[in-house]
């Protein structure tokens, strides 16, 4: 070995442990060979660099894989979601999925209710307390409509609807659907947690959940919208034709299954055709709503009532006999007869109806058949003088 | 902690001079206190800044950050080195914290104040 080895020695034993990947090869005190010091500082120096930019990729690395786990679930979630079929369907797919994606967070999903003046749970999870409902303005996040974000040693203002005295981090993010705010997602971390719980790439991607839920529930809401526009009569809301056939048809169904009692029964406002004459079809149309509403409100919510024709409407009854239908009806009759009614300041006449009720299956066993009864059931009540009922086979 | 620096006089050349002293190992903690020291020196303003590390031994990386940070508010930035190792350091310096202000490195002191008075305002 001669002078010029000796000398390189050091450079050399540093150079071969950073090769084998340690970082931290000792780095001797070089005295009076400022070349050999320069090399060994340098590289000292380097290696210091390479450390550093081997933390923050590993740090870059993970950040990533969160970030592609996040974007998978994200997706996962999107897909469950346009795949939901109602509303009800979407707030249990939203409420399993947030629980997998912040699992170690408790959190909740609000939603504007119909009249937009609170915003109400559908959704909520983990073991921090959260609130039933609240009025928009209790959220800064629904009032700014950006994220409002609240860490558990700063002074930022805390949502009122968030609960008090907590020294939670805390989250909400606006779920804006095409301009639109449908609610709100609130992240709450536990106290244990501190701070570390909301970092940028979990903002961003409680962002982008926000507005995939949000989209996603827009359009199942505008589905579901249109779906019961077309179920449904314009001029009094209740359920049309089709529909009631459709129900009467699942009924007739499920009655045979759990041999149960079902009756139908058909409803014509009598003298209708006079009413619109005398007083124009804005009359008979606030006849048709004021009947339709003691009729949704005399009857229970399991039964169905529809509007079928011009002044006809079809109910149907699950679990009623023929002969507790005749009796409701005739309640009904005497609740709509005395109705008092008036358009543009002009009494109108007392409004009766006649009726004709059928059941299943003395009176037939399909929808054709049962309807066909009631038919002839309302038929004869109008010919023995309306303003009755009659039951069919009586 | 005894200082591994000291200032010259802000004097009328309008150049904010730090020399550091003789074996110097500056640390995170001594950069972060010669930056403070720099800007209560120069009220704040962007200073012209020449940095004498010919004496240093070394300089760390968190130090090497704190400057590079720093340097971005000054006006200008000059480093005098001298042996090799101070010239590594130096590069170093400049080629990894690439300030965004005018940097050079100069084994002349006074090339390095001629260089810099060009930025003095």
């Amino acid at each position: 070995m001669n002078a010029e080895d000796d000398r390189l020695g050091p450079v050399i034993r540093i150079i071969t442990s950073i090769a084998k990947g340690d970082l931290h090869p000792e780095f001797p005190d070089i005295a009076n060979d400022p070349e050999i010091e320069a090399i060994v500082l340098g590289l000292r120096m380097l290696a210091e660099e390479l450390v550093a930019s081997r933390a923050e990729l590993d740090g870059r690395t993970a950040e990533l894989e969160i970030l592609n786990k996040g974007l998978l679930r994200l997706s996962d979630l999107s897909n469950l979601l346009l795949s939901c079929d109602t509303s009800a369907e979407a707030y249990v797919v939203l409420g399993r999925s947030a629980r997998e994606m912040y699992g170690e967070l408790s959190g909740a999903v609000y939603l504007y209710g119909a009249s937009r003046d609170v915003v109400e749970l559908v959704t909520s999870w983990g073991d921090l307390p959260v609130a039933n409902s609240f009025p928009p303005a209790d959220c800064w996040a629904l009032r700014r409509g950006r994220v409002h974000h609240v860490s558990a040693s700063g002074t930022e203002l805390a949502c009122r609807h968030t609960v008090e005295g907590d020294l939670s981090s805390a989250m909400c993010v606006p779920m804006l659907a095409q301009g639109e705010a449908l609610g709100v997602l609130h992240l709450v971390g536990a106290p244990a947690l501190g701070d570390r719980v909301f970092t940028p790439l979990a903002e961003r991607l409680a962002v982008a959940a926000a507005e995939a839920c949000a989209l996603a529930l827009a359009t199942i809401r505008l589905r579901e919208k249109l779906a019961d526009q077309s179920l449904r009569d314009s001029l009094t809301g209740l359920y049309n034709r089709r529909y009631a056939e459709e129900t009467l048809l699942r009924e007739i169904g499920r009655a045979k299954r759990e041999a149960s009692a079902l009756s139908v029964v058909m409803l014509d406002l009598d003298h209708f055709k006079r009413l619109n004459d005398e007083f124009g079809h804005d009359a008979g149309d606030t006849a048709l709503r004021e009947a339709t509403t003691v009729l949704v409100e005399s009857v229970r919510t399991s039964d169905v009532v529809s509007r079928v024709g011009g002044e006809e409407f079809l109910l149907i009854l699950p679990g009623a006999s023929i002969e507790s239908a005749g009796q409701k009806i005739d309640k009904v009759r005497e609740k709509v007869k005395a109705l008092e009614l008036f358009y543009r300041g002009h009494r109108l006449p007392p409004l009766t109806f006649s009726a004709g009720a059928a059941s299943f299956p003395a009176n037939g066993v399909t929808p054709e058949a049962l309807l066909r009864a009631a038919d002839s059931a309302l038929y004869e009540a109008k010919h023995a003088g309306r303003d009755r009922t009659v039951l069919a086979g009586a | 902690m005894e200082d591994t620096h000291f200032w010259e006089p802000f004097g009328s050349d309008g150049i904010a001079k730090i020399r550091y002293t003789a074996g110097a190992i500056v640390t995170e903690d001594d950069a972060r206190k010669s930056v403070a020291e720099l800007f209560a020196l120069t009220s704040g303003r962007r200073a012209v800044v020449f940095v004498d590390i010919r004496k240093a031994k070394s300089v760390s990386r968190e130090a090497r950050a704190v400057f590079g940070e720093a340097a971005n508010r000054y006006a200008a930035l000059a480093l005098l080195a001298g042996s090799l190792p101070t010239q590594v350091i130096a590069n170093f310096f400049i080629g990894l914290s690439r300030p965004k202000v005018p940097t050079q490195m100069f084994t002349d002191e006074e090339k390095a104040l001629t260089w810099l008075r060009r930025y003095v305002a």
